[in-house]
């Protein structure tokens, strides 16, 4: 198909011309126009197809009378035709001159405003891999080219179009997995997040050096992200719902593999990647790929592949995935210009590789930087019109080398009002902190590399910690407005527990059950906290009464059993054991733990076969393999 | 408040006829996908609805769902919607092909010559113009709703309908208030 491209055009209003660049009113068209477009009210002269006013650049950078052949082909096929070919991401080429020529106007309208090409960082700010930002002589040349009607010059003296490999852009990959069935995308409607969820093969642990992503339809895709699953949680959501895959911007649990950025952006080439750098590729665990689908007005069948190139070796520069991320978010209808911060102190030596802003529609600017010890500051990133469809991950040309006690500092800022042209209501309305592309977030998430490989264990605890900090203040934020939500105040408890804070967390639980005796989470949480403190006979009524409320749930069977072995009730705890199992086989600690119980009573043979199906469930978790060569070993096998 | 509905939509008949008294009015015949040369404005429909399209702009395209719910809705009404494709080289084939991707099928003109583009005032695609019977002049024109907020910034639902509301506002004999709306798409004009 020959694919040609079309100019576009604002006609908006003041506000919206001032937001992509000031142009100047064209000459009226036709005076026949005028007159008949009088009678339906409004003089028609505010709206311009030309742009008259090139962007203020030196005159001598920008060609007198720039032409097609002389000037403008080699600035489209060099910048917009990586994407603006056929069979590319993007909606119509520029790969000709007829193409480019019809195209004119709006190549002129939105290289002058920045939409195109998209590269949102601000120049002097940080230097990335694949910048594509046009300075202002080339965007002076394509204005003053449209301006004076878009002249063609000596075709024949045109550079060739670019042409452009079809396939993997990084070789033959080691292995292709795919999405499976298409996911039919609606004709019309808001954006969707799909989540497809790919499993691997079960197989030995390999090391991924460079992934790449290949919508079968580029077009579709707007950009993709891809987490790694070892839990089985998204395997489960893809069940639940009837189509491939499952809608939602959250990744359910999935996460970067060892710290690592993976995913698709329109005309980005694949990170070669390397060996040093690799991250761990689990047999049986499940890739999920979120795709961002804009509707096109007709149905779309949405697949992708997958290509894996591994590396021969473990990683020897381990990297973590740090998340500054600030959930107390509430934005008023009207707001605009709300500042949402965070920070981070480094606890040891640190490079950072990558940088991923993130925020949704009503994003305005942002802002990142690191203060060193000794006072210096270093820029990390700056968007100053942010661009929601457009977000990325950045990758630093070199690593920014940080000493321990360095800050990252991240300052989101936002604009709720009827001004700011992404926001996707209109009226405003208020919007807060979660998760669907509705609601806000204002998140920096940073690939790290301790210098000292060693380090990455204490890096990631000392992380871990940041993170369920700022989880339980905003649940306390969220308590504070109503104290009577059991679940928030179960929520909170668990976030406390995780912190090692008993007292704090037991609070939270009795304030859970104070409203809601019968809530099932916060007796059988509870109940941990408590056995955890030694009070084991104040925990048991409670899990008793957990597993009475929910009798089909595993979990407050296994719990109990687990409070009752302590309390040397060993018959009951088997039947719970036993009772837990049988409404859930798979969970590998019920297994586990009834091994350790019947190993107790000498009774070995059903002891090995309990530690053997714990290690069958989850091969990962070498307790249960010790477990079972121990039974083994007093077999003697 | 009625009253004074009449008197500017007396106001606006009135500057209406002087134009055309003065100065001839462009023909507005233009060919169907068969060739035949067709005067959309010529009948005497309660109201005309002209869409201007393209086969590959991406902000028409988006928009072939709500044309089909619109066609729909007017179906019974006496409203007779065209869709124009104004682009020289959106050959019928292209056409056809593009109406069948896009599950159109809608009384369909291709205007190469720009007539209704200039007569409708129209510059980008997709931009609608809605005529009163026998009228020269669109009694409205621009967008369709106001979705499109700019180049990719497209709101999960229309808070404006304008070219619903000005059909409607016509086949009350009504001018249709607003009777401009700031379309946002591909240019015509560089469609040569």
């Amino acid at each position: 198909m020959s694919v040609r491209q079309r100019s576009m055009s604002v006609r908006g209003s003041a506000r919206q011309r001032s937001m992509r660049g000031a142009r100047s009113p064209a000459t009226p068209g036709l005076a026949l126009t005028l007159l008949l477009v009088a009678c339906g009210g409004d003089p028609p002269a505010k709206s311009a197809a030309q742009p008259t006013t090139a962007p203020p650049v030196a005159a001598s950078a920008v060609p007198a009378e720039p032409t097609f052949a002389g000037d403008v082909a080699a600035i489209v096929y060099e910048h917009c035709a990586v994407c603006h070919h056929a069979g590319g991401p993007a909606p119509f080429a520029l790969t000709s001159h007829d193409d480019v020529r019809d195209h004119a106007a709006q190549i002129a309208e939105v290289t002058a405003s920045g939409y195109m090409p998209p590269w949102l960082p601000r120049a002097g700010h940080g230097e990335f891999v694949g910048a594509r930002r046009l300075d202002e002589p080339t965007r002076g040349t394509l204005a003053r080219w449209a301006a004076q009607g878009a002249p063609a010059g000596d075709l024949s003296r045109a550079p060739a179009a670019p042409e452009f490999r079809a396939g993997w852009q990084l070789g033959a990959p080691d292995l292709v997995l795919d999405t499976g069935a298409a996911f039919e995308l609606p004709a019309d409607g808001k954006d969707v997040y799909r989540n497809f969820v790919i499993p691997v093969p079960p197989g030995p642990l390999r090391h991924v050096r460079a992934l790449e992503i290949r919508p079968a339809d580029p077009k579709v895709v707007h950009h993709g992200v891809l987490r790694v699953d070892l839990g089985g949680s998204v395997r489960r959501l893809d069940a639940e719902d009837p189509a491939p895959g499952f809608d939602g911007m959250v990744f359910a649990g999935a996460l970067m593999p060892d710290g690592r950025f993976l995913g698709y952006t329109p005309g980005k080439l694949p990170d070669p990647g390397s060996d040093a750098r690799s991250w761990r590729l689990f047999g049986g665990s499940d890739l999920v790929l979120q795709l961002h689908l804009r509707p096109s007005g007709k149905v779309e069948a949405v697949t992708a592949r997958i290509g894996l190139y591994f590396a021969d070796r473990p990683a020897t520069r381990p990297a973590l995935a740090m998340e500054l991320v600030n959930r107390d978010i509430d934005l008023a209808p009207g707001a605009s210009d709300v500042h949402v911060r965070d920070e981070y102190t480094m606890p040891v030596d640190v490079a950072i590789t990558s940088v991923y802003p993130h925020a949704h529609y009503l994003g305005k600017s942002v802002e990142a930087w690191a203060t060193l010890p000794d006072g210096s500051r270093r820029p990390l990133i700056a968007i100053d019109d942010w661009d929601f469809d457009w977000q990325d991950q950045y990758r630093l040309a070199r690593p920014l080398r940080l000493p321990r006690g360095s800050t990252i500092h991240m300052d989101w800022r936002f604009d709720n009002s009827a001004h700011n042209p992404n926001n996707q209501f209109s009226p405003p309305r208020r919007v807060v902190y979660g998760p669907a592309s509705t609601d806000e977030m204002a998140e920096l998430i940073l690939e790290v590399e301790p210098e000292d490989p060693r380090n990455i264990g204490a890096l990631d605890e000392a992380f871990r910690r940041k993170w369920l900090m700022g989880q339980a203040e905003q649940l306390e934020r969220t308590l504070a407005k109503a104290p009577d939500d059991a679940e928030t105040a179960a929520n909170l408890g668990a976030f406390r527990q995780l912190l090692g804070e008993s007292a704090a967390a037991i609070s939270a639980y009795e304030q859970a059950l104070k409203h809601q005796p019968d809530h099932v989470k916060a007796n059988v949480e509870l109940g941990i906290v408590l056995m955890a403190t030694g009070a084991v006979p104040r925990a048991l009524p409670l899990l008793q009464r957990a597993a009475a409320l929910a009798p089909t749930e595993a979990r407050p069977h296994l719990v109990l059993a687990n409070a009752l072995r302590k309390h040397g009730d060993m018959s009951g705890a088997i039947t719970h054991y036993r009772k837990a199992i049988a409404l859930d086989d798979d969970l590998a600690e019920a297994h586990n733990n009834l091994g350790i119980v019947l190993e107790a009573r000498g009774e070995l043979e059903p002891a090995a076969a309990a530690f053997a199906r714990a290690q069958a469930i989850d091969p990962r978790q070498p307790l249960y393999g010790s477990n079972l060569a121990r039974v083994q070993a007093q077999l003697g096998r | 408040m009625r009253a004074r509905t009449w008197s500017l939509a007396g106001l606006l008949l009135a500057a209406c006829v002087e134009g055309p008294a003065s100065t001839p009015v462009a023909a507005t015949t233009v060919v169907d996908l068969q060739g035949e040369p067709v005067d959309p404005l010529a009948g005497a429909a309660a109201a005309t609805v002209l869409v201007f399209v393209s086969t590959h702009c991406p902000i028409s395209n988006r928009y072939a769902p709500t044309l089909r719910a619109l066609a729909g809705t007017w179906a019974a009404s006496g409203v007779r919607m065209w869709l124009v494709y104004p682009d020289p080289d959106d050959d019928p084939a292209a056409i056809r092909a593009h109406q069948a991707e896009f599950a159109l099928d809608l009384p369909t003109l291709r205007d190469p010559g720009h007539l209704l583009v200039a007569r409708a005032g129209a510059r980008v695609t997709p931009e609608a113009a809605v005529f009163g019977p026998g009228a020269a002049a669109p009694a409205y024109h621009g967008r369709i709703d106001d979705r499109v907020q700019g180049f990719g910034k497209i709101r999960p639902e229309a808070s404006a309908h304008e070219l619903h509301d000005a059909v409607e506002a016509v086949l009350r004999g009504d001018p249709p208030r607003p009777a401009q709306g700031p379309a946002i798409g591909c240019y015509i004009a560089d469609l040569r």
